[in-house]
């Protein structure tokens, strides 16, 4: 009999679910994908039935569930930070021994309970599932238990995390802070922050250092003045727009120079910090690989910093490093903790770990509908050829094929597509389904075989965490961002075969080896998941094509005026409810 | 600021004790190191609370002469230099909630009496709205009640899911519209806030009374509560209405006492002491063998039986009420029927809006001292029928009124109103107003009714009624049919269903919000059973086989094959209807049974064997295993042994005579509970933890998979085929 782990994050933010069987990642998904809540911070019940059924499992047969966090120590900072005081909802929710309850009430588990703590966990999720033997190690998020930041040293099975900053001084928080000020939403807006900097100067360096002090060694400090973690509204005091001579932004106020100023000159003084701790990190370890976890990892740019200046010769960011990813990384300690065994799992090479969905069951569903949609079931070779005709003729394709990714980024399973050579794309696509903040770059996918030409990068990248410069003799305007860099994704046959096929018969068309790669959802919603949800946002959106599995439907095919209004009024009357506030 | 060691440590050491402890009460330790570390509020603290109802938006009472900028959805505006209120754009999202007025004058027309009429859906003609409505109804009484006294317009400014505090609202601000009568029609949706008023000191007082058996004491409890919150209500509209000079007429709704009956939900059993539930599972039995001989003498024996064992559930009044209805003793039908619908305030389930007898006396006590006039609708309806019971032909659904039901309330109301106005006694006119919806109207709110009745387990006649009336009155209700058939037996959501467009383009279900009233929320799509058959009989035509086309597209759609599970706890299989056990309480991850049966459906072409695989379990079960009975269509198949943990099973379903060609229902028997989960009433905090308590649950089932067996060759073996169901479908 198989040793089944559940890997659980929950109850914070980012919910999810893996499951690792005999030391291998078979399975994983986040929780808002079912429940169609953006974030969702639920115990992931959805989730779980979906690695069980999958794995052809009973809940009798999970040998542990093994959660991302030690909820004692959250409670004891949370007492410590007043944070507890101030929430009544807070307050509301806690019941001695509440993760153990939900596990124990909403998912039926009987069997055994592992807590790893939070960044821990986040350490796991890279080092176990990065085919390194040996590896530093720097985790950097918001607020787990009391850590926010973490160093360590990976070696064979064992995780050894020496060194901590602990809350309130953070550079998750302080990133959330800055987005906050700049009047973006938290936890959500941080991307956009990233996306802004390219387009500013670092004209306030000197203000966001006077936010943080770097420390020897691991440490640094975070100036309290400016910061306030226990208002629900806002987390920074009024010193903040009197440090930046800028009162801070509302959503209805647009962005300006100031703003994309502040934003770079954020990212300027956090790469700063993290090249100094990963130097610090290096010579404490001497070890030539870094692993790295935690929401601060998803920042690409800053990633590619490091590796240029550290020693360090190989970096391993799983494409899940928020908090989601923490499942992955409970499960593997819990795995190594049982087995005695190193984990089974050679590095990720993909994250198609969700749901999929067969050619009939797609056809039966579309024959229900009104819709006019071409079929071509067993022969994926004019699939992909109609599919790559109508990207080069201009047109945005929803892209639905094999098992949905897991983490943030939309990697040629749930994607919507289009050509990179179009310099109005990027509006277009922001315009009819995104509906998103236009200094927003979207990223490439690229053929494994041609990417060099086109990118300054010289190994692959297929989680689309790093970012690099283009290069490419072709002009892709729609995928460069004003800095000249682009957010790769590198794409073989042997992780996804069917986008690998497309980008050869998009590349055999047109000479372009590079698809614009965006992910298949609306603004304020999940990724799509299921059919009917690729449908729905089809639908919702201007999107031009959708390409589900072995079918395509055209929207200037269709008369979808009757589904768009129906759409519309769903999207509003019965719009999933939605947890905002994070408890931090 | 930067945690030192100690207080980190003090921090954890608190986190430790609050985290892991048993004991709801703080120990000194706990009290000691919050008080080292300031922590003001610590679990317990705030037991006693109870939540207040109407606190924060309570609004002064009066009219001060000014003109508020917001009533209900409606903004104050000028046009053309004269005040109006218009709605909010803003706001269009709750627009469907509100009386379809898209602007009215903020003062009443010169010569005019305004009555302004609030209230819950029943206030606005629920399925006939915009085109009826119960304004309408009372403007065109009013104005007949006294002819040539009375020049009344009647604003209506109802809202659906109106609750008590909302009603607060609007009551206090539509003073300002200088009303000469301010009618209320409410009262169905006040459970809600009753329940509010709940916090954890409550539950565990009703726990412990519930744990002595004292079932009467708890529904004394809740009774008094209620009566605390409706006098409240009653003493703030009094206030009002005395400040502000305009008179207030209440209407006490009437409930469908002849039709509406319990939904599987809201007969879950009660934790019952002595061995109860056992007692209580061996009377349902004999009750329902008793009812299918139509052997009322031994059924009335039972449902006493059953009343004495446990007053707070509905079914032994029910059945005492169907003895007395066939005995013609309408009085104690209605005193039974009425009991039954009060069974509501124990929180069995979340019930369909009512009005309880407590909510009802307590208006009637204390209305007249409060200055407010009331319209006793019950009473109305009583003499509207004395030789039956208010039902169908009044009620479209529980509590939404027929034409002939509204016409029956507002005559009455109208009488009252208009004898409120001119200061003396008015006569009730009999004569129709004259105002009716037209054939198409009345044909869409019945068909409508009888998918909310069916949405909300309501029994198979009262459907077919429905939908026979509707095609009685307009055609082309027939073509709906024929598409709900389609669009419903599908397992697509509807929105997405080609039979479903049609219908939202067929623009004829305005009342039903244009359509949009079929759609289910996610995950919640049912198979609809009793009403697509009730349609199918309806609909069909001599040269059309929709009964043969819709049983082909059930075995299409939803029998399981060889290589594709069914998994018999969706909402489709798993549920007839939208009920819930509770809204609050989290879903969870597997089925809960709380009472001794579950029923799941799953469609057979009558020719394949199926295999079946259940992992269940039975808390509280201390002997090792109990079993658990397994039935198809009502035939033993298999008696299985389950235990405290789960277990998983396989069992196999041969092909007949047990499974016939189309649905079919597999039941587990499940034994009633020995011991119940520990849960000692003093640690009960919240309102899951008071209903686990209360309606203990018997069994429980994470996984219940259908498979059709791999070397079977029914029929329909290869009913997931592309193309397979149009192909059957064309050669009929």
């Amino acid at each position: 009999m198989a040793l089944n782990i559940i890997g659980i994050s929950a109850l914070y933010h980012d919910s999810a679910c893996c499951l690792v069987q005999d030391g291998k990642l078979k399975f994983a998904a986040e929780e808002e994908r079912f429940s169609r809540i953006k974030a969702d911070d639920a115990i992931p019940r959805m989730a779980l039935k979906y690695c069980l059924k999958e794995a052809g499992l009973h809940i009798g047969d999970i040998d542990c569930i093994a959660f991302y966090e030690d909820p004692r120590k959250k409670l004891g900072r949370q007492l410590w930070s007043g944070i507890w005081d101030r929430s009544a909802i807070l307050r509301k929710k806690f019941r001695p021994r509440w993760v153990e309850r939900e596990i124990r009430d909403i998912l039926g588990y009987e069997g055994n309970i592992e807590f790893f703590d939070h960044h821990l966990s986040h350490a796991a999720s890279s080092y176990h599932y990065s085919g390194f033997d040996n590896a530093a190690i720097m985790t950097v998020d918001g607020v787990g238990e009391w850590a926010t930041t973490t160093y360590g040293m990976g070696l064979g099975s064992n995780i050894d995390l020496w060194e901590e900053v602990s809350y309130p001084h953070s550079l998750g928080l302080l990133y959330s802070t800055l987005t906050n000020y700049l009047g973006f939403e938290v936890n959500e807006g941080e991307y956009k922050v990233m996306g802004l900097a390219p387009y500013g100067t670092p004209r306030y360096l000197r203000q966001v250092r006077e936010l943080v002090t770097i420390l020897d060694d691991g440490q640094y400090a975070l100036n309290m003045e400016y910061f306030d973690f226990l208002e629900e509204e806002r987390m920074f005091t009024d010193k903040l727009a009197v440090l930046f001579g800028k009162p801070a932004r509302t959503r209805s106020i647009p962005v300006d120079q100031d703003h994309m100023d502040i934003a770079r000159s954020l990212q300027v003084v956090l790469e700063e910090i993290l090249i100094n701790k990963a130097l610090y990190l290096h010579r404490k370890t001497g070890s030539p690989n870094l692993c790295m976890a935690g929401g601060v990892a998803l920042n690409c740019v800053a990633n590619g910093k490091i590796i240029k200046n550290t020693p360090f010769k190989h970096l391993f960011v799983q494409p899940a490093a928020n908090d989601a990813g923490g499942a992955l990384g409970a499960a593997s300690l819990a795995y190594t903790k049982y087995s005695g065994q190193l984990m089974q799992q050679d590095k990720l090479s993909h994250v198609y770990l969700g749901p999929r969905f067969g050619t009939a069951v797609i056809r039966q569903m579309l024959e229900a509908t009104s819709l006019r949609f071409h079929s071509f079931e067993g022969n994926p070779e004019k699939l992909l050829k109609a599919t790559a005709a109508r990207i080069a003729d201009g047109k945005v394709i929803g892209w639905f094929h094999g098992r949905m990714e897991f983490g943030p980024r939309s990697l040629g399973a749930r994607s919507i597509l289009a050509d990179p050579r179009d310099a109005g794309m990027r509006d277009k696509i922001n315009a009819m389904v995104k509906k998103r903040e236009g200094f927003r770059p979207f990223a490439p996918a690229a053929l494994d075989s041609e990417y060099k030409k086109h990118f300054d990068i010289d190994h692959e990248s297929p989680f689309m965490l790093e970012t690099c410069q283009v290069i490419s003799p072709i002009d892709l305007p729609a995928i460069t961002h004003v800095d000249g860099s682009a957010r790769l994704q590198t794409v073989s046959y042997n992780t996804n075969p069917r986008f690998h096929a497309l980008l050869e018969a998009f590349y055999a068309l047109t000479g372009c080896p590079i698809l614009l790669n965006t992910s298949f959802n609306v603004k304020g919603e999940p990724i799509v998941c299921t059919p009917e949800d690729a449908l729905n946002c089809f639908i919702g959106t201007n999107i031009d094509a959708l390409v589900l599995e072995d079918f395509i439907i055209d929207r200037d095919e269709n008369e979808l005026d009757i589904l768009e209004w129906m759409a519309g009024v769903m999207t509003t009357k019965y719009a999933a409810a939605r947890n905002t506030y994070t408890f931090i | 600021m930067k945690a030192t060691g100690v207080q980190k440590k003090q921090a954890n050491d608190l986190a430790a004790l609050l985290y892991g402890q048993d004991d709801p009460c703080l120990s000194d330790q706990v009290k000691s190191l919050a008080a080292a570390l300031g922590i003001g509020q610590l679990p317990g603290i705030e037991n006693g609370e109870t939540a207040s109802y109407l606190t924060s938006d309570d609004r002064a009472p009066g009219d001060n002469g000014t003109l508020p900028g917001r009533i209900g959805i409606w903004n104050l505006a000028t046009e053309n230099g004269e005040e109006i209120y218009i709605r909010d754009q803003g706001a269009r999202m709750d627009w469907w909630l509100w009386a379809k007025v898209h602007q009215f004058p903020a003062r009443p027309a010169p010569g005019r009496k305004r009555v302004v009429l609030l209230g819950e859906s029943v206030a606005r003609g629920y399925l006939y709205d915009p085109f009826y409505t119960v304004a309408q109804e009372l403007e065109a009484q009013l104005n007949r009640v006294a002819p040539g006294g009375l020049e009344a317009e009647v604003l209506d400014l109802a809202r659906t899911d109106l609750s008590l505090p909302m009603l607060k609202n609007i009551l206090a601000e539509c003073v300002s519209l200088r009303p000469d009568a301010i009618v209320i029609f409410a009262g169905n949706n006040w459970l809600h806030t009753m329940k509010e008023t709940f916090g954890p000191a409550d539950y565990q007082q009703l726990c412990h009374l519930l744990d002595r058996g004292s079932l009467q004491e708890v529904g004394a409890l809740l009774e008094g509560r209620f009566r605390e919150l409706v006098t409240s209500f009653l003493e703030f509209a009094g206030g009002i209405s005395l400040q502000s000079g305009v008179p207030v007429v209440f209407m006490i709704p009437e409930f469908n006492l002849d039709d509406w009956t319990s939904n599987p939900l809201e007969k879950n059993v009660t934790r019952l002491n002595n061995n109860g539930a056992a007692k209580w599972v061996s009377l349902v039995e004999s009750g329902e063998e008793a009812l299918l001989r139509k052997d009322f003498t031994a059924l009335e024996d039972i449902a006493a039986r059953m009343i004495t064992l446990d007053i707070t559930h509905p079914l032994g009044y029910e059945w005492k009420a169907a003895c007395r209805k066939a005995a013609g003793d309408w009085p104690a039908a209605r005193t039974m029927m009425e009991k039954a619908r009060d069974t509501a305030i124990y929180g069995r389930a979340e019930t369909k809006p009512r009005c309880l007898a407590v909510v009802r006396n307590t208006i009637l006590e204390q209305a007249p001292a409060n200055g407010i006039t009331v319209v006793d609708l019950p009473a109305v309806f009583k003499d509207s029928c004395p030789d039956s019971l208010p039902g169908r032909h009044f009620f479209l659904d529980y509590c939404h009124l027929t034409v002939q039901g509204i016409k029956v309330a507002v005559r009455q109301t109208a009488a009252t109103v208009a004898g409120v106005l001119l200061g003396r006694e008015v006569a009730v006119v009999l004569d129709d107003s004259g105002l009716y919806p037209g054939d198409e109207a009345i044909a869409v709110a019945h068909v409508a009714a009888a998918v909310h009745n069916a949405h909300y387990g309501q029994p198979a006649p009262v459907l077919h009624y429905h939908c026979s009336r509707a095609a009685e009155v307009a055609d082309l209700t027939r073509d709906f049919m024929r598409n709900f058939v389609d669009f419903s037996t599908r397992r697509l959501q509807t929105s997405l269903c080609k039979t479903h467009e049609e219908v939202v383009s067929s623009g004829v279900f305005t009342q039903y919000e244009g359509g949009l009233g079929f759609i289910h929320d996610r995950k919640k799509k049912l198979l609809d059973v009793a009403l697509v058959d009730a349609m199918v009989a309806v609909a069909s035509s001599p040269a059309e086989k929709l009964a043969e086309k819709m049983l082909l597209l059930r075995v299409a759609e939803h029998m399981p094959a060889a290589d594709y599970d069914v998994n018999l706890l969706e909402a489709c299989y798993a549920t007839t209807s939208y009920d819930e056990f509770n809204l609050e309480i989290q879903e969870r991850n597997y089925y809960q049974a709380r009472s001794h049966r579950s029923d799941f459906t799953f469609v057979a072409d009558g020719r394949s064997v199926f295999s079946a695989t259940i992992t269940g379990r039975i808390p509280g079960c201390t002997r090792g295993v109990q079993e658990v009975r397994i039935l198809v269509n009502g035939r033993l198949l298999e008696t299985v042994a389950l235990q405290n943990q789960w277990r998983t099973i396989s069992i196999q379903l041969p092909a007949g005579p047990l499974t016939r060609e189309g649905v079919n229902t597999i039941s587990l028997h499940w034994p009633a509970p020995e011991e119940h989960r520990p849960a000692a009433p003093a640690s009960i905090q919240t309102p899951m933890e008071f209903l686990d308590f209360m309606y203990p649950v018997w069994g429980e089932i994470y996984a219940f998979d259908l498979r059709k067996a791999a070397d079977d060759n029914g029929l329909f073996a290869n009913n997931n085929a592309p193309g397979y169901t149009e192909a059957l479908q064309a050669s009929l």
